[in-house]
């Protein structure tokens, strides 16, 4: 019947008011935990890039303390043999094998410091509006379901009978 | 540091939910329910969807940039 109120079960309306508060209450909960992790990753990437940058700094320094180094063991001469310098150039390799991991490194944070707030917003975009339906929304859900309820309550109680 | 916390807590709320308003349909069928279902429930439901779809997918950029400056 057109116009009338069809609810076979007030308790089944009753219970889905109370779910429907507890779903806003989580769901705007997770909202809030996302955003604190996405700030979390971006203060991470910024830690990151102050740690490569001083691992830049130091293998720096130990590829200049390996090459003079190297440079030192050419120097002696021992007898007419040029001397064993292979232990200096594996150093010396090893320590330009670790400046460039730091560079590469420093390159990648720098990559997603730019790219990871456009990447967030693509996030941010449906999650405001999802808040934003939270927050304006469900009280009027809430309202309205509040209002159905509290007028069959009224009807059941003037028709005499029970929910 | 993941979204995954966050992730579980919104799907497991909206599954949840979703399963309560099918329950509930069965018991509520009139125009204000018709009503509800399409201005409020259904438009929130997606949205949320929506929303779950977008942290895989930033979940996954953030595993991979995770990756590459650790």
């Amino acid at each position: 019947m057109a116009g009338s109120a069809e609810v076979a079960s007030l308790q089944a309306l009753i219970d889905w008011k109370a779910s429907l508060c507890t779903f806003t209450a989580e769901a705007k909960e997770a909202l809030s935990s996302l955003a604190m992790e996405v700030q979390h990753t971006l203060a991470w990437l910024e830690e990151q890039l102050k740690y490569w940058t001083s691992m830049v700094r130091k293998c720096e320094e130990e590829v200049f303390q390996a090459k003079l180094e190297l440079s030192r063991r050419k120097m002696m001469r021992i007898g007419d043999r040029p001397p064993d310098t292979t232990e200096q150039e594996r150093a010396l390799r090893r320590a330009r094998e670790r400046l460039e991991h730091a560079e590469e490194k420093v390159e990648y944070c720098r990559h997603w410091l730019r790219q990871l707030p456009e990447d967030i917003s693509d996030y941010e975009g449906p999650a405001r509006q999802l808040g934003a339906i939270l927050e304006a929304d469900m009280p009027k859900a809430d309202a309205l379901l509040g209002s159905k309820i509290a007028s069959l309550e009224a009807y059941l109680q003037v028709a005499g009978g029970g929910p | 540091m993941s979204l995954d916390t966050g992730r579980y807590q919104l799907y497991s709320t909206l599954k949840t939910a979703s399963a309560h308003w099918d329950q509930t349909q069965t018991a509520w069928r009139d125009q204000v329910a018709r009503d509800f279902a399409e201005q409020t429930w259904t438009p929130l439901e997606q949205k949320a969807k929506q929303v779950l779809s977008a942290i895989d997918r930033l979940g996954q950029i953030i595993v991979r940039a995770r990756q590459e400056c650790g």
